[in-house]
């Protein structure tokens, strides 16, 4: 136990953290340079690579001699990189003793790094400052700093910052020393009952669950009857083994080892990231501290774009749960869109893989709803429920107040765009909680703000109103009751509910109005004028009219035109069938997601 | 070209092919010689029977009808003229870059009538850059007090590849709006009805009895063949489009093939389609035949609305579009095709 070493990796997007772990596999072995030409190993899935983000978890596993001649055993453990995914983060630190901070030489420390990097101090990493990409000319001049910042930061010294360029593999050996030198060798015993962190779970339609973890305390061995504390399901293990590039069987993992399991797990659910696993037989007294059950944040209605395809649907989003245990689906009804589901995701961004994945790797058409957070309705009649869908608000009469979740914002921005960003924040109903100058220049601003006032276009905003340099973290503090009313959208007198949304009372005004223009240009004129409203209760506050349309005919139809006509009239009719009928009003299907490019 | 009509009068076995109609169209014919017009027609009467009561229509630019070319055309069998006048207003023809004048247009007219023609067809534009519905109405007012039994009067269309086109992108033309069109269309179904033409199809109008039998029958769906560069026929459910390269057609027959670019075979869904919205462009559709789909009932309940809306009118079991109807008749049709 000694000799193993367990660490991870802490940066911004974009820092270099994939190029790093690369050299890093490199170096020690573990990939050959031909195998290098796939670059980027550790973002394996298309998604990530676009983006540039790491969504799911991965460790590798490295043999390292040291420059004293010690072998070591190294795991790497990969974090995801976007705050949607705050507690997988933790999950993954609180399985290592170690962490390398990556901090880019020219754009020095950013939100995501500072919330990552709090996270690694409450779970007692030691933490190695490393400045990447010092190859770059820019970073002649910004290289002291980034080197305060750092300094500021963690209240290391100087000497301790490694400095490398991932790309052009310089300093690769001095971090690999810095690891078994600084980060701690991992305690437990080895003979106490088996005490295992669960830090991520993958579906493998083979093998079932690969159950990826750390093992604090006693062995696991191929065959054990062990227990999931949390979820208490019980299982007989199959494999047990360490992640090379491919899973590598070993039978058995001891304390201080990082590794996977399988057995026969056909239910992600069962194995819940945080988890403790431990023997069925002999269990260890206590769970490891920290384990939540994750809840979604955001909320949006899949519809497929045919009624018939609700079935199709349905089974993807069961196989896309197989491997994605953070999604949430329930069947519901919209006399807009038909049959659909009311998903659940953690932000944003999640929403949005979901959708890509639904559409590439499951060929599904659908329309998505404008994203919504979940608010507590306490009613008169002393109920309290939560809502997921604005739609279901019950009548005004019987709520006493309508609670929405809010926020704590980390934003770290260049210090002359304060200005921009305090008026951004003021505008989506925020309150500064506190401000701290990291340097002269760079400021860390903590906003208070409601989540639904977030996940509209916020990060879009906060990235336009400071050039790019502005970052962002946040963190759910509490439930708090606001002047929030329901806003519904009428077609014709025939209210959308799929275009409900729920909004504050001050805002409803200009919400609405935008709401009914932004619907305006989306819908396409039709042989009758379309009446479009926004209302709050019976009383309508914004209106506007998509005018019939008067003339709608290609002119000239001779014996060499049919063909020409007959095509463009299929074309249109397949447009035409995308459309959703709401009364006798066809709507595009942007229409439903049009509140999402409401421009300020 | 004799030789495709040869190939493919042969092809159709046509000795039993009674031909009632001739349409000579495209471009200019009316720069053809008399005597060129003779020889394609014994090369059609060699291969197949031209019916005595047949309609044979020349189309013609004014520029181009020079009273022996009018008695000449008349001599060798063409017994309808469709004449493209376009506009009885000297600028709007500067815009459409047409190197007659109204007052030639006028006097074309008036000659031919005077040779004998008693159908007489005018070709009309609306919503031409620079137009108002002012001079609109006196083109339309000078063109119902000529010897005229048809007129066409379509709206101007920006054709990729025209100089026209061009202008309406660079933004040196403004394009009439989809509203203003309308107006245009309104006044032109109004003071062509006033003066007895009646509206058989969007942009046709005909006094009783001078409905174009050949347009009629693109409509309806029969067959017809055609012949030249770029030409297009249907036959037995076949589409075919010749090259519109007249180098590659003229080829292309030396060595004794077709100059086909393309040859569809339609699909029943595709017959459907075509029969639908040709039928609503004109004649109309029978209602049993619209209502033949599964999903019947959506389709009752959109014409119960389009007749409800005075979009439409049943008769005798066909479904005709009102002139209301015939303005927006893609909408409408898309509704209707499967």
């Amino acid at each position: 136990m000694e000799n193993f070493r367990n660490f991870c990796i802490i940066a911004h997007i974009d820092h270099g953290k994939s190029t790093l772990a690369d050299r890093l596999l490199e170096k020690t072995g573990r990939v050959t340079e031909r195998e290098m030409v796939m670059n980027q190993i550790l973002d394996d899935n298309p998604l990530e690579q676009e983006r540039g983000i790491t969504i799911k978890l991965h460790a590798i596993q490295m043999d390292y001699t040291s420059k004293a001649g010690v072998q070591y055993v190294l795991n790497l453990i990969d974090t995801p990189g976007h705050v949607d995914f705050t507690y997988e983060v933790s999950r993954s630190l609180a399985a290592c003793e170690g962490a390398l901070l990556i901090i880019d030489a020219t754009q020095g420390v950013e939100a995501q790094t500072i919330s990552n990097l709090y996270l690694a101090l409450d779970a007692n990493l030691e933490i190695i400052p490393v400045i990447n990409k010092i190859d770059l000319p820019a970073a002649q001049t910004t290289l002291e700093g980034v080197k305060k910042q750092i300094i500021d930061l963690i209240g290391c010294k100087e000497d301790e910052i490694l400095y490398t360029s991932a790309k052009q593999g310089i300093g690769i050996d001095e971090i690999l020393e810095a690891i078994v030198e600084r980060v701690p060798p991992p305690i437990g015993d080895p003979n106490a009952p088996l005490r295992a962190l669960i830090y991520d779970s993958i579906f493998d339609s083979y093998r079932g669950v690969v159950v990826n973890l750390r093992v604090f305390d006693g062995t696991v061995r191929e065959g054990d009857k062990v227990v999931f504390m949390a979820t208490q399901k019980f299982y007989d293990i199959e494999e047990v083994g360490v992640m090379y590039m491919k899973r590598h069987r070993t039978k058995e993992l001891t304390a201080g080892n990082v590794g996977y399991i399988t057995a026969n797990i056909r239910n992600l659910q069962d194995s819940k990231v945080g988890d403790t696993l431990t023997h069925a037989a002999n269990p260890c007294e206590f769970m490891i501290d920290g384990f939540k059950i994750v809840k979604p944040m955001v909320f949006s209605g899949i519809y497929p774009s045919n009624a018939e395809d609700f079935e199709s649907l349905r089974e993807s989003l069961a196989k896309l749960g197989l491997n994605d245990s953070s999604i949430t689906y329930e069947p519901e009804s919209s006399n807009a869109l038909g049959f659909g589901f009311r998903c659940g995701f953690l932000g944003l961004l999640h929403m949005e893989i979901v959708r890509e994945r639904l559409q590439r790797e499951f060929n599904e058409t659908i329309v998505n709803t404008v994203p919504n957070v979940r608010y507590h309705v306490v009613m008169t009649n002393g109920d309290d429920i939560f809502i997921e869908n604005p739609a279901q608000l019950p009548p005004t009469v019987k709520i006493v107040d309508i609670e929405e979740p809010f926020i704590m914002a980390q934003i770290i921005t260049p210090s002359e765009y304060i200005g921009n960003i305090m008026k951004l924040c003021l505008d989506r109903r925020g309150t500064l909680k506190n401000q701290t100058y990291l340097s002269p220049e760079r400021v860390d601003l903590q906003f208070e703000l409601p989540l639904s006032e977030v996940i509209f276009d916020f990060y879009d905003k906060l990235k336009s109103v400071s050039r790019g340099y502005a970052s962002l973290d946040y963190e759910f503090i509490e439930y708090r009751a606001e002047d929030l009313v329901k806003l519904d959208i009428m077609l014709n007198g025939e209210p959308v509910d799929a275009l409900s949304s729920i909004v504050h009372r001050v805002k409803s005004f200009h919400w609405g109005q935008r709401l009914c223009s932004k619907l305006k240009e989306l819908i396409p004129r039709q042989m009758f004028e379309v009446a479009i409203q926004a209302a709050i209760g019976s009383k309508v506050i914004a209106r506007t009219n998509v005018q019939a349309i008067r003339k709608n005919v290609i002119a000239k139809c001779y014996g060499g035109d049919i063909s020409r006509k007959r095509k463009l009239l299929e074309k249109q009719k397949e447009g035409k069938k995308r459309m959703k009928q709401i009364g006798n009003v066809e709507i595009p299907q942007e229409a439903f997601l049009a509140v999402l490019k409401i421009e300020d | 070209m004799l030789s495709e009509i040869e190939m493919r009068l042969l092809q159709n076995n046509s000795k039993e092919l009674a031909i009632d109609s001739i349409f000579l169209g495209g471009g200019t014919p009316s720069l053809i010689e008399p005597k060129q017009l003779e020889k394609i027609f014994s090369i059609i009467s060699k291969f197949a029977t031209i019916k005595s009561t047949s309609e044979i229509t020349l189309e013609s630019n004014p520029g181009t009808l020079t009273n022996s070319k009018l008695s000449g055309f008349k001599s060798v069998g063409i017994n309808r003229l469709s004449i493209g006048v376009q506009s009885f207003n000297d600028d709007e023809l500067g815009v459409l870059d047409r190197i007659h004048s109204a007052k030639e247009a006028e006097n074309v007219v008036i000659e031919a009538y005077k040779s004998g023609y008693k159908n007489l067809s005018i070709d009309l534009i609306y919503a031409i850059p620079g137009q108002t519905l002012r001079s609109w109405s006196s083109t339309l007012n000078k063109a119902v007090k000529l010897p005229v039994n048809h007129i066409s009067a379509y709206n101007l269309i920006y054709e990729e590849g025209t100089p026209l086109f061009d202008n309406s992108v660079n933004g040196k033309v403004q394009p009439a709006s989809n509203d203003y069109e309308s107006k245009l269309f309104y006044k032109t179904v109004h003071e062509l009805g006033e003066a007895g033409f009646e509206q058989y199809e969007i942009s046709n109008f005909a006094k009783a009895g001078a409905k174009c039998l050949h347009n009629l029958k693109y409509w309806r769906g029969e067959q017809y063949l055609g012949f030249g560069a770029s030409a297009c026929g249907c036959v037995s459910g076949v589409r075919y489009k010749n090259v519109p390269d007249v180098h590659k057609y003229i080829s292309s027959l030396k060595e004794n093939t077709l100059p086909e670019i393309s040859s569809e075979i339609l699909t029943n869904k595709q017959k459907r389609t075509e029969l639908i919205f040709l039928g609503m462009r004109s004649e109309g559709v029978f209602l049993d035949y619209l209502l033949e789909p599964a999903d019947f009932e959506k389709i009752l309940n959109y014409i119960e609305m389009l007749l409800q809306m005075k979009l439409a009118t049943l008769n005798k079991g066909i479904l005709k579009l009102t002139t209301e109807g015939y303005a927006i008749c893609d909408e409408i049709s898309l509704n209707l095709i499967p």
